[in-house]
């Protein structure tokens, strides 16, 4: 057999083997402590006809792209202008480095006094996880290549504004890139606390419903659904980073 | 590091600007003053010292589980190709979720008590420590497996002397994160059930919408992340001074 | 005619807690129009922080440096910069690489590329323009750079340390490569080595250099005629005389050669 064969074999053979434990141990339990595989896979059957699972993320879907379009745009913009100009950097690093240091739960209740609990209060908390990811990732990036690529446009007599233009811009690409995909991460978890903490809706929500009602098999299977999510915005982000920047290695 | 005077010019200002904003709507941003008056108050008739401090115990604890179960994992498919083979997709899957979606799942298995709280951190925390020590291992054995075998150190000697060391600074750049995501799930995990603790204090000020307890209680909650994070970072340096820091 | 002047120079730095380090010391050189003059010297020993003083990227602290009679001020369009670590754009291709210098220079596109293609066919590298960098090996990417910096058609090139991070064989052929542009482009070259033979091999002139702070320790006169080539140079005895009085100048100094 070839490697990768063997490899595929050895991937299909554990896929099993989890399964088969699995179904194991939970034939053995009570359903609401742990279900079978075979119940969560009706489960989910169950979720997806009856719209739930559909109602719940369109709704999430909605609240992660307006928080995750403010992001970029105010991570992106901070990142390039703190990255490239040390004193503003001087001036606010240490707030925002206070901020990305306090746990972002912590600002639920503050998130609740300003914004109160619906859909506003929920794409800001969103924006607070999602935000820094993107922030520190670009302002990083631009500090880093500013010897290098600054110096090169210096020794040419490449004016500033080309220089921000040609230079500095495109290199910050990978960077937003990756930030981008870190950031989304990470808004996942805003995702899923502000339906814990704020409204009860959304794929949080679910979550927390699910749960509640100790409907295991269906919170199983929600939960394999934001795996889901979650593993296609990192693979399919990275393949982008990878098709948009080739001479970058991605984090 | 000493701080830049710009750096201290920018938190005056921001002070500033908070007591400014006090005096107009202290309902809404309450203000530097009043916050130290509720700490006070926190302080002295609520329990926060001993809250705060049972939350950090906990969390040291999960996270002491966390950090070895997680370098274990990632030493393994870092040492061993098959395992990698087998098992990194699911662990790549479980490093793309908020894992915090399981807390649920985790109060049906574990109940509401102390229990509850551990295995959520356990849960929460020991992938961010997987990858990194994978990377390490990998890195290690690629930069030092070499000259090992040509000298033929081997065995129990080869892991403890040439892999681990040369793991070490990619494990502790995994710390800092690791720690960040543990005081997240404690504090999430207290605040789902109910725990006491400085999760209970957040959810107090998020019944309350007291505008002072609201800031305090998120002044809190930063100094306890910034002083966890401080000490893993140094503690992290001292650790692995030979070496320069990496990135993960 | 002289090209560059360097008038009693020094460059110090005061680092942590007011601590004062003269980087180069009372340094004069004087450069001929058109001709090729290395400095050569140990790690350390400042020749990459004059090069790039004589750019303008560095600002001295004593003396003074003349380009053409005029004293410099900063970078000018002049003087061009070539780097050890080639610092080629990397999402940009070979094309745009070299164009880099030209725009805002040059208002045509058709023309800024018309000079890039010339450049970019003088370095042998007319069927790689639309690579981008990471798909070229080393030698390739440094031949980039020597078309980006004759792109903008300076007097004088600097080259710092330009076949440092190459391997052997293909520094040979980028140092048969240089004589082979220069000789044709009449450029004036100021070159930093740390490598006697390669020295020896490219220039008229070779200035070594002392560490901390950098002097210049002695200037050798490189007697062979251009165009060289590289089997008689090589071989020749003056060659090897040279080659062994440098060395015993440098051992003097310090340990810290590669070859």
């Amino acid at each position: 057999m070839t490697a990768p064969a063997r490899d595929w074999a050895v991937r299909i053979a554990a896929l099993a083997l989890l399964l088969l434990v699995w179904q194991q141990v939970a034939q053995r339990l009570p359903a609401a402590i742990l279900p079978t595989p075979v119940r969560v896979g009706a489960a989910a059957r169950d979720l997806l006809t009856g719209g739930e699972l559909a109602l719940a993320w369109g709704q999430t879907v909605t609240q992660v792209a307006v928080a995750m379009a403010l992001a970029s745009v105010a991570g992106v913009g901070l990142g390039l202008l703190l990255g490239w100009y040390r004193p503003l950097d001087q001036l606010l690093s240490p707030l925002l480095g206070a901020l990305f240091l306090t746990p972002r739960i912590a600002l639920v209740p503050l998130i609740a006094l300003w914004f109160g609990l619906q859909d506003l209060a929920k794409i800001v908390l969103i924006l607070a996880f999602g935000f820094f990811e993107v922030f520190f990732t670009v302002r990083d990036g631009v500090r880093g290549m500013e010897r290098s690529y600054l110096e090169l446009a210096r020794a040419y007599g490449v004016p500033t504004w080309r220089t921000l233009r040609t230079v500095v811009l495109p290199a910050a690409r990978p960077y937003v890139l990756t930030g981008l995909r870190l950031g989304l991460l990470h808004a996942l978890v805003g995702v899923v606390l502000a339906g814990f903490f704020l409204e009860t809706s959304g794929i949080g929500g679910l979550i927390y419903n699910l749960g509640a009602a100790l409907r295991t098999a269906e919170l199983v299977a929600a939960l394999l659904s934001v795996m889901v999510v979650g593993l296609a915005v990192n693979v399919g982000l990275r393949r982008l980073e990878a098709r948009l920047t080739p001479w970058q290695v991605t984090r | 590091m000493t701080p830049s005077p710009r750096s201290l010019a920018g938190v005056a200002l921001a002070l500033a600007g908070w007591q400014l904003a006090g005096t107009f709507r202290p309902d809404f941003t309450s203000s530097p003053t009043l916050v130290a008056t509720e700490l006070v108050r926190l302080a002295r008739e609520g329990d926060l010292l001993p809250l705060v401090a049972g939350t950090v115990a906990t969390l040291l604890a999960g996270w002491t589980v966390a950090v070895t179960l997680g370098t274990l994992t990632g030493f393994l498919i870092g040492r061993y190709r098959l395992l990698a083979v087998a098992f990194e997709p699911y662990l790549v899957a479980l490093y793309s979720v908020p894992l915090i979606a399981m807390v649920p799942l985790m109060v049906i298995w574990f109940g509401i008590g102390e229990g509850f709280l551990l295995a959520t951190v356990v849960l929460a925390t020991a992938i961010t420590m997987v990858f990194p020590a994978a990377t390490g291992t990998r890195e290690s054995m690629r930069a030092y497996g070499e000259l090992a075998r040509a000298y033929q150190v081997s065995g129990h000697r080869l892991l403890l002397r040439v892999v681990l060391p040369g793991a070490l600074p990619y494990v502790v750049a995994g710390l800092r994160i690791s720690v960040q995501r543990a005081l997240m799930a404690v504090v999430v995990g207290q605040f789902l059930v109910g725990h006491p603790g400085l999760g209970t204090l957040i959810g107090d000020a998020r019944a309350r919408l007291d505008a002072d307890e609201v800031f305090a209680v998120a002044l809190v909650a930063l100094a306890v992340g910034a002083l966890l994070t401080t000490l893993v970072g140094w503690a992290g340096r001292r650790l692995s001074a030979w070496r320069p820091e990496v990135s993960t | 005619m002289t090209a560059i002047e360097v008038d009693d120079v020094g460059k110090s730095y005061t680092g942590k807690g007011g601590k004062r380090t003269d980087a180069l010391s009372g340094i004069r050189l004087s450069v001929p129009s058109g001709g090729f003059v290395s400095l050569l010297g140990p790690s350390g020993c400042g020749k990459t922080t004059l090069l790039k003083c004589l750019d303008g990227l560095i600002p001295v602290t004593e003396g003074e440096i003349r380009v053409g009679g005029v004293p410099i001020t900063g970078p000018g369009r002049d003087r061009a910069f070539v780097f050890q670590d080639f610092r080629l754009l990397p999402w940009r291709t070979v094309l745009g690489n070299v164009v880099f210098p030209l725009e805002g220079v040059v208002s045509s596109r058709a023309e800024r590329e018309a000079t890039a293609r010339r450049y970019i066919e003088m370095v042998g590298l007319s069927d790689f323009e639309r690579h981008h960098p990471h798909e070229l090996s080393g030698g390739m990417q440094q031949r980039v750079g020597i078309a980006r910096a004759l792109a903008v058609d300076p007097d004088i090139l600097l080259m710092d340390e330009p076949f440092g991070a190459l391997d052997a064989q293909t520094r040979e052929l980028m140092q048969i490569e240089l004589l082979r542009i220069w000789e044709l482009t009449g450029k004036t070259v100021v070159f930093v080595t740390h490598s006697v033979d390669e020295a020896l091999f490219l220039s008229q002139r070779v200035a070594v250099l002392s560490a901390r702070p950098g002097r210049i320790a002695a200037e050798f006169e490189v007697p062979f005629a251009h165009p060289r080539q590289e089997h008689t140079v090589r071989g020749d005895s003056r060659f090897t005389d040279l080659r062994h009085d440098i060395w015993r100048l440098l051992k003097g100094d310090t340990h810290a050669f590669s070859e």
